[in-house]
């Protein structure tokens, strides 16, 4: 124990640091009982990988003391050195990923929030990396209801993710999108979550998840939320995914295929049928808002159909008291659901087209930005083409096409000269 | 009130800085007692900075619930839930408050007016006074005169009135070396593509 604190102090390269220190690791899981003893001696700040390393060793202690550990691991997230735990993702992924499962058992979610936001930025150099602590935090946020927070992390794109440095899997990718999508689904921007539990169902694969299944329940029923139909596979999802995933949501298939008729009682009832399991998969208050979301798309849908129409008369179509109404409307036109004007003299509503009529400078800056994203993501893919072309399994895969290839054009050859 | 911090935001008007503060305190304190005084604050501050109460709900879902008994935070949570309803809205801001929650609720008050009065101006071509006085909160008397300095007028034959629309200032045309910096980027990217 006291060379390891010596190696600690005296080694200031992390990569060789880290190289001495691997071997100590036995020795510090089999001496548990020494171990808040070495921490005493280790400065969090100064001697951050050495301190990483024994709380790693004090995962597998089945005597230790919960709380104390876990004061341990949240007061050394908010103050290692940067530079000395990145040559240790894995470690460091191995402890926050404990530190969140004791957190959960605690109930105490929200004080590994600033932790592992500060974990987050120190592994990776560009937002758009992800690790496996990502999916970590998200959890956190969601657990103890701060999903405003988790925004600047989930609103990043992320494109990158560096295998050797954290070892993460695509059980640590899937999870990262389905929290993505769920925290985007409750701030009510659906757009994004679509997109964030397309890509769970969608992401390749050789057969279905369970993680894949619930993220297609919940997006059978934001699509019907944001568009009022049912969704239709992406191209790109895989063909087990397609066969297999709908005979596990059958309430959810059948929710979706009445809604379509769109005859509000039916969906009433079906949605009641079905209640049971709908709770139990927690999505009970999503399969309300889609019915909820009905009146407004019908309000949309009268704004094709006419220039004018009484408040009244939009009462009627639509089903609601005349009273609550107007405000509905209202409420419509400053989410920017419908361009309209009230006119309370005669009592009527007038539908408008978009006055944006996307000339002005605004559009020149968002076209801008988009484009320059598409410049960042073209380098990215080019990359990523690129290790792909040169890695020895593609390579490997290549010859053996052109072999197969040439043996049958070669034997095509022979039976031209036998005829 | 027992922090400066705040104090010296408030005086600069500086609402979103103290989200971020109060935010802080929630996530780095080990324990919640600081927060204690902080949380009508915390949630008032939402609804300023949001302009919708989908955070501020969360909020309160955070709030330990013996906390949530007392009468000073019930009352605000009672402004939280009627955020949606103009009417129930000024209804709820007219409670008694603490003298330190004043000055939150009044500039609550004027944010949340301002941006009504905006979107009534942009979504009516004629409002009776009557609705408009449910909308912003005020008297018939205020409203004529609040009204009138912004350039609406009355229609005296129906007694309506007409709004004048409110229009958003746009963005400026980008213009100098870093428009032409970020041209320059954009054929270099499509050159290098070819």
């Amino acid at each position: 124990m006291e060379q390891f604190i010596n190696e600690c102090r005296n080694t200031n390269n992390p990569k060789t640091l880290k190289a001495n220190l691997s071997k100590f690791e036995e020795v510090l899981e089999r001496s548990h009982q020494n171990l808040d003893a070495a921490l005493g001696h280790l400065d969090p700040k100064l001697q951050s990988l050495g301190y990483l390393f024994v709380l790693n060793a004090k995962i597998s202690d089945p005597n230790k003391n919960i709380n104390l550990f876990v004061g341990q691991i949240q007061n050394f997230f908010l103050t290692f050195a940067p530079e000395q735990i990145k040559v240790a993702g894995t470690i460091v992924c191995r402890v926050a990923r404990h530190f969140t499962e004791y957190l959960i058992k605690l109930k105490l979610e929200i004080k590994g929030i600033a932790p592992l936001k500060r974990v987050i930025n120190s592994l990776t150099d560009k937002p758009t990396q992800l690790t496996p602590v990502h999916s970590d935090f998200l959890q956190l946020c969601i657990l103890s209801k701060n999903y405003s927070l988790a925004l600047p992390v989930i609103d990043a794109e992320v494109n990158e993710f560096n295998v050797e440095q954290t070892q993460i899997n695509i059980k640590d990718i899937l999870t990262y999108f389905y929290y993505a999508g769920i925290i985007y689904a409750t701030l009510k921007n659906y757009k994004k979550a679509l997109d964030a539990f397309k890509f769970v169902f969608t992401a390749p694969a050789t057969a279905l998840s369970s993680i894949a299944i619930e993220a297609y329940k919940k997006y059978v029923l934001i699509h019907l939320i944001e568009y009022g139909v049912a969704p239709s596979f992406p191209r790109i999802t895989s063909n087990v995914v397609q066969r297999n995933i709908k005979t596990h949501c059958k309430p959810y298939i059948d929710f979706s295929t009445t809604y379509s008729t769109n005859n509000q009682v039916d969906i009433q009832t079906k949605a009641l049928q079905n209640e049971e399991s709908f709770k139990r998969d927690k999505n009970f208050g999503l399969v309300n808002l889609a019915i909820k979301s009905i009146t407004r798309r019908n309000i949309k849908k009268l704004t094709q159909t006419f220039m004018t129409l009484s408040i009244r008369d939009i009462s009627e179509k639509v089903g609601l008291p005349p009273a609550k109404t107007e405000q509905f409307v209202l409420k419509m036109i400053e989410d920017k659901e419908i361009f309209a004007t009230i006119n309370q003299k005669d009592g009527m509503v007038s539908f408008n087209e978009n006055p944006e009529d996307f000339s002005g400078p605004q559009t020149l800056l968002n076209l801008e930005k988009h484009i320059q994203k598409v410049a960042q993501l073209e380098s990215v893919i080019r990359s990523v083409d690129e290790t792909l072309t040169l890695s020895t399994p593609f390579l490997k895969k290549l010859l053996n096409e052109n072999r197969k290839q040439s043996m049958f054009v070669e034997g095509g050859i022979e039976m031209d000269e036998n005829q | 009130m027992t922090f400066p911090e705040i104090q010296k935001l408030l005086e600069a008007r500086n609402f979103a800085a103290i989200l971020t503060y109060c935010q802080d305190i929630e996530l780095k304190k080990p324990s919640n007692e600081t927060l204690i005084p902080l949380y009508g604050v915390y949630l008032i501050t939402y609804l300023i900075v949001d302009g919708q109460n989908t955070n501020a709900r969360f909020l309160w879902k955070r709030i330990p619930s013996d906390l949530k008994q007392k009468d000073s935070l019930k009352a605000i949570y009672n402004i939280v839930k009627n955020m949606t309803d103009y009417q129930d809205f000024y209804k709820s801001l007219g409670q008694q408050f603490p003298a330190e929650y004043i000055p939150f609720i009044a500039a609550l008050k004027e944010s949340y007016q301002l941006r009504t009065f905006e979107l009534i101006s942009n979504s009516y071509s004629s409002i009776t006074i009557e609705s408009t006085c449910s909308y912003l909160g005020i008297s018939a008397d205020e409203a004529s005169q609040y009204l009138l300095a912004r350039g609406w007028t009355l229609d005296k034959q129906s007694n309506t009135l007409i709004p004048t629309p409110v229009k958003k200032p746009g963005a400026k045309l980008p213009t100098g070396y870093s428009q032409l910096e970020s041209l320059t980027n954009s054929v270099l990217f499509l050159e290098k593509a070819l």
